[in-house]
């Protein structure tokens, strides 16, 4: 253990919005190994100082995967009690503008990465009698204007379900879905926020609902209108 | 059946694949077929109509070659995505690099090639695209995680293009067999399974092409997927369960 805290935590798409609000708090509690594309001081100015870093693309997934295997391997890491997959990326467009590039871009990071990397550290979670986590979006249930992006979040659906029913009683599997949310990622999918900004989530709700759900037996779960509710009502203890 | 000018079929070499394409055949469409071996069956109307294009849809930029091989023919109005691989075992016993070509064959390139065609007006007016997922979309499929999540994502991309493809004329079909009788079925099942209860694959490709005449949706084939859809919504659970006995409790080897 890298600060002997009581259990330790993987966690991917730390560097910006609910992954970030996840790392916060997940600093507190556990000790933290973060998986990202921004250089080392940024990472550790924006979560802490604490926090073991990975600096990888997982754009490409395969060597990606490689590169986290052999640094947790470097650290000496034999048991992840958790696996957060909460990196994901998308473009708003019509289908038919969608590229090529954009299309392999949303697969790669927001289905095959979780793929390969759960399958890479089956020991290290078995180990610790673990949990993998998928972070997967409301919209795994279809969208007309973020088709592969629905795609490939429902591709995580399904390998959760498919892998929860496959692994039950060794290790546990979970996906939890968000509802809007206003996190960075929005704008780079180049989505415009307009009236509606008022019924998305901030980063930092949904966080704290994620968490909560991760702490939970649910198999699968949707974060959106309860906990937007709870934030109107407990604003403080939330924002 | 509708009288189409020109077809595309993936997978074309064998199972269903062929199946589509002998009946087109039998109807005196023009068809492009793709496969990444050459086509070793024989139909009277081969020479005339069939034009191969051997290529492995896995490999980066095939879209692309597909594309540019298209460029020169009629524009199409009938195209199936049915080209599939699966990789069947418990999830850690299987290559990680057949995870990869499970999820880029059955899910990437169809998107990719979908919206290539849209981009490069290459559809007919009033045409038809279709996309084989798998009864395993109403079930889940432990033991055959990756395939299952390949799957799902393309039923849910063929969902979420059905309305803007239909502005621009294309009538998208999801079609989710059970076990059909191919070769590629008899690899994954285990030993010893009973290959007589899988739906014969010209029967299958009868079904698709009448779906896809009359514009249908989803084609769920056989009163067995029928019924796997009705109880995979009523009792999700129930049936993931039903699946890890009767395939993930059995399999007696992986294979990819």
């Amino acid at each position: 253990m890298i600060n002997g805290k009581k259990s330790l935590t993987l966690l991917t798409g730390a560097t910006s919005g609910i992954g970030l609000e996840l790392a916060k708090r997940l600093i507190l509690t556990d000790d933290l190994v973060v998986i990202g594309r921004k250089s080392e001081d940024e990472v550790h100015a924006l979560i802490s100082d604490k926090i073991q870093y990975i600096q990888t693309d997982i754009s490409d997934p395969a060597r990606a995967t490689e590169a986290v295997v052999s640094n947790l391997n470097d650290m000496q890491i034999e048991k992840i009690d958790r696996v957060i997959h909460c990196a994901g990326t998308g473009v708003y467009r019509s289908p038919e503008q969608e590229t090529s590039e954009e299309i392999d871009l949303n697969v790669s990071v927001n289905l095959l990465f979780p793929v390969l990397l759960t399958r890479a550290l089956v020991q290290q979670i078995e180990a610790a009698k673990g949990k993998v986590v998928l972070i997967g979006s409301v919209a795994h249930k279809g969208s007309p204007n973020m088709a592969s992006y629905a795609a490939s979040k429902a591709g995580l659906a399904g390998f959760a379900r498919s892998l929860e029913a496959e692994w039950r009683g060794r290790i546990d599997v979970q996906v939890i879905h968000p509802g809007p949310t206003l996190t960075p990622m929005l704008e780079k999918a180049g989505y415009k926020v307009g009236l509606e900004r008022h019924i998305f989530l901030s980063p930092k709700v949904m966080a704290d609902a994620i968490l909560k759900t991760i702490h939970s037996h649910k198999k699968s779960a949707t974060i959106f209108l309860g906990a937007k509710i709870k934030s109107l009502f407990f604003r403080k203890q939330t924002s | 059946m509708k009288a189409w000018k020109h077809a595309l079929i993936t997978g074309a070499g064998q199972g269903i694949g062929k199946a589509l394409c002998l009946r087109l055949l039998d109807e005196g469409i023009q068809v492009t077929s793709i496969d990444r071996d050459s086509i070793n069956w024989t139909h009277k109307n081969k020479d005339k109509l069939l034009n191969h294009i051997q290529i492995d849809l896995i490999n980066s930029n095939s879209v692309n070659d597909v594309v540019s091989r298209l460029e020169s023919t009629d524009k199409l109005d009938l195209v199936i995505h049915n080209a599939g691989i699966s990789a069947t075992g418990k999830f850690e016993d299987i290559d990680p690099k057949a995870y990869e070509n499970v999820l880029k064959l059955n899910t990437l390139v169809p998107m990719q090639l979908s919206a290539a065609l849209m981009q490069n007006e290459m559809f007919d007016n009033q045409a038809n695209l279709a996309f084989v997922s798998s009864l395993s979309h109403a079930t889940g499929y432990p033991g055959a995680s990756v395939y299952g999540a390949s799957k799902d994502a393309i039923a849910i991309y063929a969902k979420s293009v059905r309305k803007p493809f239909a502005a621009k004329g294309v009538s998208v079909l999801s079609i989710f067999p059970g076990p059909v009788r191919t070769d590629h079925a008899e690899r994954h099942a285990p030993e010893g399974a009973d290959a007589s209860k899988r739906m014969l694959p010209e029967k299958l490709a009868k079904r698709i092409l009448l779906a896809a005449s009359s514009n249908k949706k989803t084609l769920y084939p056989g009163a067995a997927a029928h019924s796997a859809r009705i109880l995979g919504k009523i009792a999700p659970n129930l049936m993931t369960n039903m699946m890890r006995k009767i395939i993930y409790d059995k399999l007696d080897r992986p294979v990819w």
